[in-house]
Protein backbone atom coordinates (compact mmCIF):
# COMPACT_ATOMS: atom_id res chain seq x y z
CA UNK A 1 0.00 0.00 0.00
CA UNK A 2 3.13 2.13 1.03
CA UNK A 3 4.31 2.08 -2.87
CA UNK A 4 0.52 2.70 -4.19
CA UNK A 5 0.80 6.19 -4.77
CA UNK A 6 4.30 5.62 -7.09
CA UNK A 7 2.79 2.77 -9.13
CA UNK A 8 -0.29 4.67 -10.05
CA UNK A 9 2.25 7.58 -10.70
CA UNK A 10 4.35 5.34 -13.35
CA UNK A 11 1.01 3.93 -14.54
CA UNK A 12 -0.05 7.47 -15.31
CA UNK A 13 2.95 8.69 -17.45
CA UNK A 14 2.99 5.37 -19.27
CA UNK A 15 -0.74 6.17 -20.29
CA UNK A 16 0.07 9.97 -20.85
CA UNK A 17 3.07 8.36 -23.50
CA UNK A 18 0.47 6.29 -25.46
CA UNK A 19 -1.61 8.81 -25.73
CA UNK A 20 0.57 10.79 -27.47
CA UNK A 21 0.19 7.48 -30.46
CA UNK A 22 -2.93 8.40 -32.00
CA UNK A 23 -4.58 7.05 -35.32
CA UNK A 24 -3.10 9.42 -38.20
CA UNK A 25 -4.72 7.46 -40.69
CA UNK A 26 -7.47 8.46 -42.96
CA UNK A 27 -9.95 5.74 -43.63
CA UNK A 28 -11.78 7.95 -46.48
CA UNK A 29 -10.46 9.78 -49.45
CA UNK A 30 -8.16 12.68 -49.23
CA UNK A 31 -10.10 14.88 -51.85
CA UNK A 32 -13.62 14.80 -53.18
CA UNK A 33 -14.59 13.92 -56.63
CA UNK A 34 -18.24 12.74 -57.99
CA UNK A 35 -18.64 8.88 -58.55
CA UNK A 36 -20.96 8.17 -61.73
CA UNK A 37 -22.04 4.73 -62.45
CA UNK A 38 -24.08 3.46 -65.61
CA UNK A 39 -27.62 1.50 -64.84
CA UNK A 40 -29.03 -0.35 -68.43
CA UNK A 41 -33.06 -1.27 -67.67
CA UNK A 42 -32.57 -1.21 -63.66
CA UNK A 43 -28.78 -2.89 -63.36
CA UNK A 44 -25.46 -1.53 -63.26
CA UNK A 45 -24.11 -1.76 -66.62
CA UNK A 46 -20.49 -1.72 -68.36
CA UNK A 47 -19.89 0.20 -71.05
CA UNK A 48 -16.84 -1.33 -73.44
CA UNK A 49 -14.37 0.82 -75.29
CA UNK A 50 -15.15 4.46 -73.32
CA UNK A 51 -13.08 7.56 -73.30
CA UNK A 52 -13.37 10.05 -71.30
CA UNK A 53 -11.85 13.76 -70.70
CA UNK A 54 -13.06 17.35 -69.28
CA UNK A 55 -13.85 19.47 -71.91
CA UNK A 56 -11.26 22.67 -71.50
CA UNK A 57 -8.76 20.65 -69.38
CA UNK A 58 -5.29 21.56 -70.04
CA UNK A 59 -3.77 19.12 -72.59
CA UNK A 60 -7.05 17.57 -73.71
CA UNK A 61 -6.06 14.64 -71.31
CA UNK A 62 -7.95 11.82 -70.54
CA UNK A 63 -9.39 10.65 -67.60
CA UNK A 64 -10.39 7.41 -69.02
CA UNK A 65 -8.37 5.74 -72.34
CA UNK A 66 -10.64 3.13 -73.98
CA UNK A 67 -11.34 1.22 -71.24
CA UNK A 68 -14.46 -1.03 -69.95
CA UNK A 69 -16.12 0.67 -67.09
CA UNK A 70 -18.82 0.55 -64.96
CA UNK A 71 -18.45 3.55 -63.35
CA UNK A 72 -16.04 7.07 -63.82
CA UNK A 73 -14.80 9.22 -61.31
CA UNK A 74 -15.43 13.07 -62.72
CA UNK A 75 -13.13 15.61 -60.88
CA UNK A 76 -14.40 18.96 -60.78
CA UNK A 77 -12.71 22.19 -61.69
CA UNK A 78 -12.43 24.60 -57.83
CA UNK A 79 -12.06 27.95 -59.93
CA UNK A 80 -15.76 27.07 -61.75
CA UNK A 81 -19.07 26.30 -61.31
CA UNK A 82 -19.36 24.39 -64.39
CA UNK A 83 -17.38 21.29 -66.10
CA UNK A 84 -18.88 19.46 -69.18
CA UNK A 85 -16.94 16.03 -69.70
CA UNK A 86 -16.67 14.59 -73.22
CA UNK A 87 -17.97 10.52 -73.05
CA UNK A 88 -17.06 8.57 -76.32
CA UNK A 89 -17.23 4.88 -77.61
CA UNK A 90 -16.28 3.33 -80.97
CA UNK A 91 -18.68 1.24 -82.20
CA UNK A 92 -18.44 -1.54 -84.99
CA UNK A 93 -21.44 -2.09 -86.84
CA UNK A 94 -22.62 -5.74 -89.14
CA UNK A 95 -20.31 -4.62 -91.85
CA UNK A 96 -17.12 -3.95 -89.82
CA UNK A 97 -17.95 -0.27 -90.25
CA UNK A 98 -16.43 2.11 -87.20
CA UNK A 99 -18.83 4.90 -85.68
CA UNK A 100 -17.93 7.17 -82.76
CA UNK A 101 -21.03 7.20 -80.90
CA UNK A 102 -20.52 10.59 -78.47
CA UNK A 103 -22.38 12.51 -75.52
CA UNK A 104 -21.37 15.40 -73.51
CA UNK A 105 -22.24 15.34 -69.62
CA UNK A 106 -22.55 19.12 -68.42
CA UNK A 107 -22.64 19.32 -64.14
CA UNK A 108 -23.49 22.91 -62.62
CA UNK A 109 -22.24 23.07 -58.90
CA UNK A 110 -20.47 25.05 -55.87
CA UNK A 111 -17.27 24.26 -54.64
CA UNK A 112 -17.06 24.35 -51.18
CA UNK A 113 -13.86 24.52 -49.44
CA UNK A 114 -13.65 22.14 -46.29
CA UNK A 115 -11.70 20.72 -43.37
CA UNK A 116 -12.45 17.37 -42.39
CA UNK A 117 -10.17 16.24 -40.16
CA UNK A 118 -6.61 16.17 -39.01
CA UNK A 119 -5.92 12.76 -40.76
CA UNK A 120 -7.62 13.48 -44.02
CA UNK A 121 -7.03 17.39 -44.09
CA UNK A 122 -8.55 19.57 -46.18
CA UNK A 123 -10.29 20.01 -49.76
CA UNK A 124 -13.22 20.90 -51.85
CA UNK A 125 -16.46 19.40 -51.61
CA UNK A 126 -18.83 20.15 -54.25
CA UNK A 127 -22.94 21.11 -54.22
CA UNK A 128 -24.33 19.19 -57.63
CA UNK A 129 -26.92 22.24 -58.61
CA UNK A 130 -27.70 20.38 -62.04
CA UNK A 131 -27.21 17.88 -64.38
CA UNK A 132 -27.31 17.60 -68.34
CA UNK A 133 -26.21 14.68 -70.90
CA UNK A 134 -27.27 14.37 -74.39
CA UNK A 135 -28.59 11.14 -75.66
CA UNK A 136 -26.36 9.45 -78.11
CA UNK A 137 -25.68 6.62 -75.27
CA UNK A 138 -27.14 7.84 -72.59
CA UNK A 139 -31.07 8.16 -72.13
CA UNK A 140 -31.25 10.49 -68.84
CA UNK A 141 -28.76 11.47 -66.31
CA UNK A 142 -30.06 11.34 -62.35
CA UNK A 143 -28.57 13.12 -59.10
CA UNK A 144 -28.12 10.48 -56.10
CA UNK A 145 -26.22 12.32 -53.17
CA UNK A 146 -25.96 16.23 -54.37
CA UNK A 147 -23.56 16.75 -51.70
CA UNK A 148 -20.27 15.69 -53.19
CA UNK A 149 -17.93 14.76 -50.06
CA UNK A 150 -14.83 12.51 -49.61
CA UNK A 151 -16.41 9.71 -48.71
CA UNK A 152 -16.67 7.38 -52.38
CA UNK A 153 -20.26 7.06 -52.50
CA UNK A 154 -22.11 7.26 -55.55
CA UNK A 155 -23.07 10.98 -56.83
CA UNK A 156 -24.42 10.29 -60.55
CA UNK A 157 -26.49 7.54 -62.28
CA UNK A 158 -26.01 7.64 -66.10
CA UNK A 159 -28.72 5.45 -68.00
CA UNK A 160 -28.18 3.91 -70.66
CA UNK A 161 -30.70 4.38 -74.02
CA UNK A 162 -32.40 1.64 -74.72
CA UNK B 1 -76.71 -57.38 20.85
CA UNK B 2 -74.01 -57.05 23.56
CA UNK B 3 -71.48 -59.52 22.01
CA UNK B 4 -71.95 -58.19 18.51
CA UNK B 5 -71.39 -54.07 20.19
CA UNK B 6 -68.33 -55.57 21.53
CA UNK B 7 -66.74 -57.40 18.47
CA UNK B 8 -67.39 -54.18 16.65
CA UNK B 9 -65.81 -51.85 19.07
CA UNK B 10 -62.98 -54.21 19.19
CA UNK B 11 -62.70 -53.88 15.42
CA UNK B 12 -62.53 -49.65 16.02
CA UNK B 13 -59.78 -50.18 18.24
CA UNK B 14 -57.66 -52.32 15.81
CA UNK B 15 -58.61 -49.95 12.76
CA UNK B 16 -58.82 -46.32 13.98
CA UNK B 17 -55.76 -45.88 16.68
CA UNK B 18 -53.34 -45.45 13.14
CA UNK B 19 -56.20 -42.44 11.96
CA UNK B 20 -56.01 -40.96 15.30
CA UNK B 21 -52.39 -40.49 15.54
CA UNK B 22 -51.86 -39.41 12.00
CA UNK B 23 -54.25 -36.33 13.08
CA UNK B 24 -52.46 -35.17 16.16
CA UNK B 25 -49.33 -32.89 16.03
CA UNK B 26 -46.38 -34.28 15.65
CA UNK B 27 -44.09 -32.76 19.16
CA UNK B 28 -40.75 -32.22 18.51
CA UNK B 29 -38.25 -32.02 21.01
CA UNK B 30 -34.71 -30.14 20.14
CA UNK B 31 -32.15 -30.81 23.11
CA UNK B 32 -30.41 -28.14 24.09
CA UNK B 33 -26.60 -28.77 24.18
CA UNK B 34 -25.06 -28.04 27.20
CA UNK B 35 -21.86 -26.23 26.04
CA UNK B 36 -24.06 -23.63 23.40
CA UNK B 37 -26.58 -22.36 26.45
CA UNK B 38 -23.82 -19.35 27.36
CA UNK B 39 -24.48 -16.10 28.22
CA UNK B 40 -23.70 -13.45 26.10
CA UNK B 41 -21.04 -10.89 27.39
CA UNK B 42 -20.43 -7.21 26.25
CA UNK B 43 -17.70 -5.92 24.95
CA UNK B 44 -15.08 -3.81 27.04
CA UNK B 45 -15.92 -0.41 25.53
CA UNK B 46 -19.57 -0.92 24.84
CA UNK B 47 -21.75 1.95 26.67
CA UNK B 48 -23.75 0.54 29.64
CA UNK B 49 -26.35 3.09 28.76
CA UNK B 50 -26.33 0.55 25.38
CA UNK B 51 -25.90 -2.86 27.02
CA UNK B 52 -29.11 -2.05 29.23
CA UNK B 53 -30.96 -1.27 26.09
CA UNK B 54 -30.12 -4.91 25.18
CA UNK B 55 -30.93 -6.47 28.09
CA UNK B 56 -34.76 -4.42 28.13
CA UNK B 57 -35.32 -6.12 24.86
CA UNK B 58 -34.26 -3.87 22.01
CA UNK B 59 -31.50 -6.05 21.12
CA UNK B 60 -31.35 -4.61 17.02
CA UNK B 61 -30.70 -0.97 17.55
CA UNK B 62 -28.45 -1.66 20.75
CA UNK B 63 -26.51 -4.19 18.94
CA UNK B 64 -26.59 -2.11 15.53
CA UNK B 65 -24.80 0.64 17.88
CA UNK B 66 -22.62 -0.62 19.31
CA UNK B 67 -20.99 -1.60 16.03
CA UNK B 68 -21.13 1.83 15.05
CA UNK B 69 -19.34 2.52 18.41
CA UNK B 70 -16.77 0.20 17.47
CA UNK B 71 -15.89 1.66 14.55
CA UNK B 72 -15.75 4.94 15.10
CA UNK B 73 -12.96 3.57 17.53
CA UNK B 74 -11.24 1.96 14.27
CA UNK B 75 -11.19 5.09 11.89
CA UNK B 76 -12.40 8.60 11.99
CA UNK B 77 -15.56 9.51 10.97
CA UNK B 78 -15.08 13.56 8.58
CA UNK B 79 -17.61 15.90 8.92
CA UNK B 80 -19.32 17.39 5.66
CA UNK B 81 -16.78 20.28 5.49
CA UNK B 82 -13.37 18.36 5.88
CA UNK B 83 -10.91 20.13 2.93
CA UNK B 84 -11.14 22.34 0.08
CA UNK B 85 -8.28 22.19 -2.66
CA UNK B 86 -7.23 24.33 -5.03
CA UNK B 87 -5.23 23.46 -7.68
CA UNK B 88 -3.95 23.99 -11.37
CA UNK B 89 -3.54 21.67 -13.89
CA UNK B 90 -0.46 21.49 -15.36
CA UNK B 91 -1.20 18.19 -17.56
CA UNK B 92 -1.78 19.88 -21.24
CA UNK B 93 0.99 22.14 -20.53
CA UNK B 94 3.25 19.55 -19.98
CA UNK B 95 2.22 17.17 -22.90
CA UNK B 96 2.73 20.16 -25.15
CA UNK B 97 6.05 20.08 -24.11
CA UNK B 98 7.11 16.80 -25.42
CA UNK B 99 5.48 17.63 -28.61
CA UNK B 100 1.64 17.68 -28.30
CA UNK B 101 -0.20 19.86 -30.58
CA UNK B 102 -2.79 21.85 -28.44
CA UNK B 103 -2.00 22.79 -24.95
CA UNK B 104 -4.23 23.77 -21.80
CA UNK B 105 -4.66 24.92 -18.58
CA UNK B 106 -7.20 25.06 -16.05
CA UNK B 107 -7.95 26.07 -12.41
CA UNK B 108 -10.26 23.96 -10.06
CA UNK B 109 -11.88 23.46 -6.54
CA UNK B 110 -12.44 20.45 -5.02
CA UNK B 111 -14.54 20.05 -1.80
CA UNK B 112 -13.92 17.34 0.30
CA UNK B 113 -17.05 16.30 2.24
CA UNK B 114 -17.15 13.40 4.96
CA UNK B 115 -13.58 12.38 3.19
CA UNK B 116 -15.95 10.77 1.04
CA UNK B 117 -17.81 12.56 -1.97
CA UNK B 118 -16.05 15.52 -3.78
CA UNK B 119 -17.31 17.33 -5.99
CA UNK B 120 -15.05 19.46 -8.62
CA UNK B 121 -15.45 22.65 -10.55
CA UNK B 122 -12.43 23.41 -13.65
CA UNK B 123 -12.53 26.47 -15.62
CA UNK B 124 -9.61 27.06 -17.77
CA UNK B 125 -8.39 27.68 -21.44
CA UNK B 126 -7.02 25.82 -24.33
CA UNK B 127 -5.25 26.80 -27.66
CA UNK B 128 -3.98 24.56 -30.73
CA UNK B 129 -1.99 24.53 -33.60
CA UNK B 130 -0.77 22.29 -35.82
CA UNK B 131 0.65 21.82 -38.95
CA UNK B 132 1.01 17.64 -39.92
CA UNK B 133 3.89 16.93 -41.76
CA UNK B 134 1.98 14.79 -44.36
CA UNK B 135 -1.03 17.30 -44.17
CA UNK B 136 -2.09 20.37 -46.92
CA UNK B 137 -2.62 22.83 -43.90
CA UNK B 138 -2.48 24.75 -40.61
CA UNK B 139 -5.16 24.24 -38.04
CA UNK B 140 -5.09 27.37 -35.17
CA UNK B 141 -7.30 26.56 -32.40
CA UNK B 142 -7.70 30.22 -30.95
CA UNK B 143 -7.50 30.71 -27.09
CA UNK B 144 -10.44 29.23 -25.55
CA UNK B 145 -12.68 28.95 -22.63
CA UNK B 146 -14.19 25.37 -20.98
CA UNK B 147 -15.75 24.45 -18.11
CA UNK B 148 -16.19 21.00 -16.40
CA UNK B 149 -18.67 20.09 -13.57
CA UNK B 150 -18.67 16.95 -11.31
CA UNK B 151 -17.73 14.46 -8.38
CA UNK B 152 -15.53 11.94 -7.30
CA UNK B 153 -15.83 9.70 -4.77
CA UNK B 154 -12.82 8.51 -2.04
CA UNK B 155 -11.99 5.36 -2.05
CA UNK B 156 -9.34 5.55 0.96
CA UNK B 157 -12.07 7.49 2.46
CA UNK B 158 -10.99 5.90 6.18
CA UNK B 159 -7.67 7.42 5.81
CA UNK B 160 -5.98 10.22 6.11
CA UNK B 161 -7.89 13.01 3.47
CA UNK B 162 -4.22 13.49 2.60
CA UNK B 163 -3.96 10.11 0.23
CA UNK B 164 -7.38 9.86 -2.33
CA UNK B 165 -7.64 7.38 -4.52
CA UNK B 166 -11.10 9.22 -7.03
CA UNK B 167 -13.00 7.87 -9.25
CA UNK B 168 -15.50 10.45 -10.49
CA UNK B 169 -17.98 11.56 -13.69
CA UNK B 170 -17.76 14.60 -14.87
CA UNK B 171 -19.47 16.98 -17.78
CA UNK B 172 -17.48 19.56 -19.80
CA UNK B 173 -18.74 22.30 -22.38
CA UNK B 174 -16.54 25.13 -24.05
CA UNK B 175 -17.64 27.13 -27.12
CA UNK B 176 -14.66 27.88 -29.33
CA UNK B 177 -13.35 29.42 -32.28
CA UNK B 178 -10.67 28.48 -35.08
CA UNK B 179 -9.06 29.04 -38.09
CA UNK B 180 -7.60 26.18 -41.00
CA UNK B 181 -4.91 27.99 -43.50
CA UNK B 182 -3.00 27.89 -45.95
CA UNK B 183 -4.64 24.85 -47.63
CA UNK B 184 -2.97 23.73 -50.49
CA UNK B 185 -5.30 22.34 -52.96
CA UNK B 186 -4.09 20.21 -55.71
CA UNK B 187 -6.49 19.77 -58.65
CA UNK B 188 -3.77 18.11 -60.76
CA UNK B 189 -6.00 17.23 -63.56
CA UNK B 190 -7.37 20.76 -64.24
CA UNK B 191 -4.14 22.44 -63.43
CA UNK B 192 -5.46 23.84 -60.37
CA UNK B 193 -3.38 24.51 -57.02
CA UNK B 194 -4.35 27.55 -55.43
CA UNK B 195 -4.15 28.05 -51.99
CA UNK B 196 -7.04 28.96 -49.75
CA UNK B 197 -8.41 29.92 -45.79
CA UNK B 198 -10.98 28.87 -43.70
CA UNK B 199 -11.08 31.68 -40.80
CA UNK B 200 -13.46 32.66 -38.74
CA UNK B 201 -14.90 29.23 -37.74
CA UNK B 202 -16.83 28.90 -34.64
CA UNK B 203 -18.08 25.62 -32.53
CA UNK B 204 -19.05 24.41 -29.25
CA UNK B 205 -19.16 20.97 -27.97
CA UNK B 206 -20.64 19.25 -24.79
CA UNK B 207 -18.94 16.33 -23.49
CA UNK B 208 -19.08 13.63 -20.66
CA UNK B 209 -16.10 11.83 -18.71
CA UNK B 210 -15.20 9.37 -16.08
CA UNK B 211 -12.09 10.00 -14.19
CA UNK B 212 -9.88 8.22 -12.19
CA UNK B 213 -7.16 9.63 -10.02
CA UNK B 214 -4.84 9.72 -7.50
CA UNK B 215 -3.92 12.58 -5.00
CA UNK B 216 -1.29 12.46 -2.39
CA UNK B 217 0.38 14.60 -0.34
CA UNK B 218 3.58 16.23 -1.00
CA UNK B 219 4.41 18.75 1.39
CA UNK B 220 2.68 20.28 4.39
CA UNK B 221 -0.45 21.82 2.34
CA UNK B 222 0.82 21.30 -1.33
CA UNK B 223 -0.65 18.31 -3.02
CA UNK B 224 -0.29 16.40 -6.53
CA UNK B 225 -2.69 14.56 -8.36
CA UNK B 226 -2.89 12.40 -11.27
CA UNK B 227 -6.12 11.75 -13.63
CA UNK B 228 -6.82 9.65 -16.39
CA UNK B 229 -10.03 10.59 -17.87
CA UNK B 230 -11.97 8.74 -20.15
CA UNK B 231 -14.62 11.20 -22.23
CA UNK B 232 -17.11 10.67 -25.23
CA UNK B 233 -18.80 13.72 -27.07
CA UNK B 234 -22.60 14.34 -26.52
CA UNK B 235 -22.38 16.65 -29.46
CA UNK B 236 -20.43 19.33 -31.08
CA UNK B 237 -20.96 21.77 -33.86
CA UNK B 238 -20.48 21.19 -37.33
CA UNK B 239 -20.57 23.93 -40.20
CA UNK B 240 -20.28 24.12 -43.96
CA UNK B 241 -16.33 24.74 -44.51
CA UNK B 242 -15.43 22.78 -41.46
CA UNK B 243 -16.00 20.12 -38.74
CA UNK B 244 -13.57 21.25 -35.17
CA UNK B 245 -10.32 18.67 -34.79
CA UNK B 246 -9.46 20.57 -31.49
CA UNK B 247 -12.02 20.89 -28.49
CA UNK B 248 -10.55 22.93 -25.46
CA UNK B 249 -10.74 21.12 -21.87
CA UNK B 250 -11.51 17.63 -24.47
CA UNK B 251 -8.90 17.30 -26.98
CA UNK B 252 -8.69 15.80 -29.84
CA UNK B 253 -12.20 15.43 -31.22
CA UNK B 254 -11.30 11.63 -32.15
CA UNK B 255 -8.87 10.68 -29.12
CA UNK B 256 -10.96 9.14 -25.96
CA UNK B 257 -8.19 9.15 -23.07
CA UNK B 258 -6.91 12.24 -21.15
CA UNK B 259 -4.20 12.63 -18.40
CA UNK B 260 -4.34 16.14 -15.96
CA UNK B 261 -1.82 16.22 -13.76
CA UNK B 262 -2.78 19.31 -11.17
CA UNK B 263 -0.81 20.72 -8.27
CA UNK B 264 -3.34 21.63 -5.61
CA UNK B 265 -3.32 23.48 -2.22
CA UNK B 266 -5.36 21.66 0.10
CA UNK B 267 -6.90 24.15 3.32
CA UNK B 268 -8.08 21.83 5.69
CA UNK B 269 -11.07 22.42 7.80
CA UNK B 270 -11.57 20.15 10.44
CA UNK B 271 -8.39 18.37 12.14
CA UNK B 272 -9.41 15.02 13.51
CA UNK B 273 -8.39 13.79 17.10
CA UNK B 274 -6.64 10.56 16.44
CA UNK B 275 -8.28 7.21 17.68
CA UNK B 276 -7.68 5.83 21.00
CA UNK B 277 -5.29 3.31 20.59
CA UNK B 278 -6.74 -0.30 21.64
Amino acid sequence: MRHLPHIIAAVAVLLSLTLSCDDHTCYDRQSSVPLAHFNNDGAQAELSGLSVRGLGAPGDSLLIDSSDVTDLHLPLPVNDTVAAFRLWCIATDEDGNKSTVADTLRITYRPIAYFDSRECGAMYNYEIRGVTVTHSMFDSVGVVQALVTNVDVESLILYLAQ
Amino acid sequence: MRPMLALLMSLMALVMPPLTLADEPQRRVSPVRPETNVTRQPGKDVDDKVVERYLQGDTLSALAEARRDSLRKIYTRYPRLTAMALGVNVGDLLMAAFGQDYTSIDINAQLNLWNRLQPILSVGMGRAKSTPDDANYTYRGKWSPYISLGADYNFLFKSSPDYNLLLGVRAGYSNFGYDITDIAINNGYWGEHPVVNIEGERSHALWGEIALGLRVKLVKRWSLGWTVRYHWLFNYGKNEHSKPWYIPGYGARGNRLAVSLTLSYVLPFYHPTPPPKQ
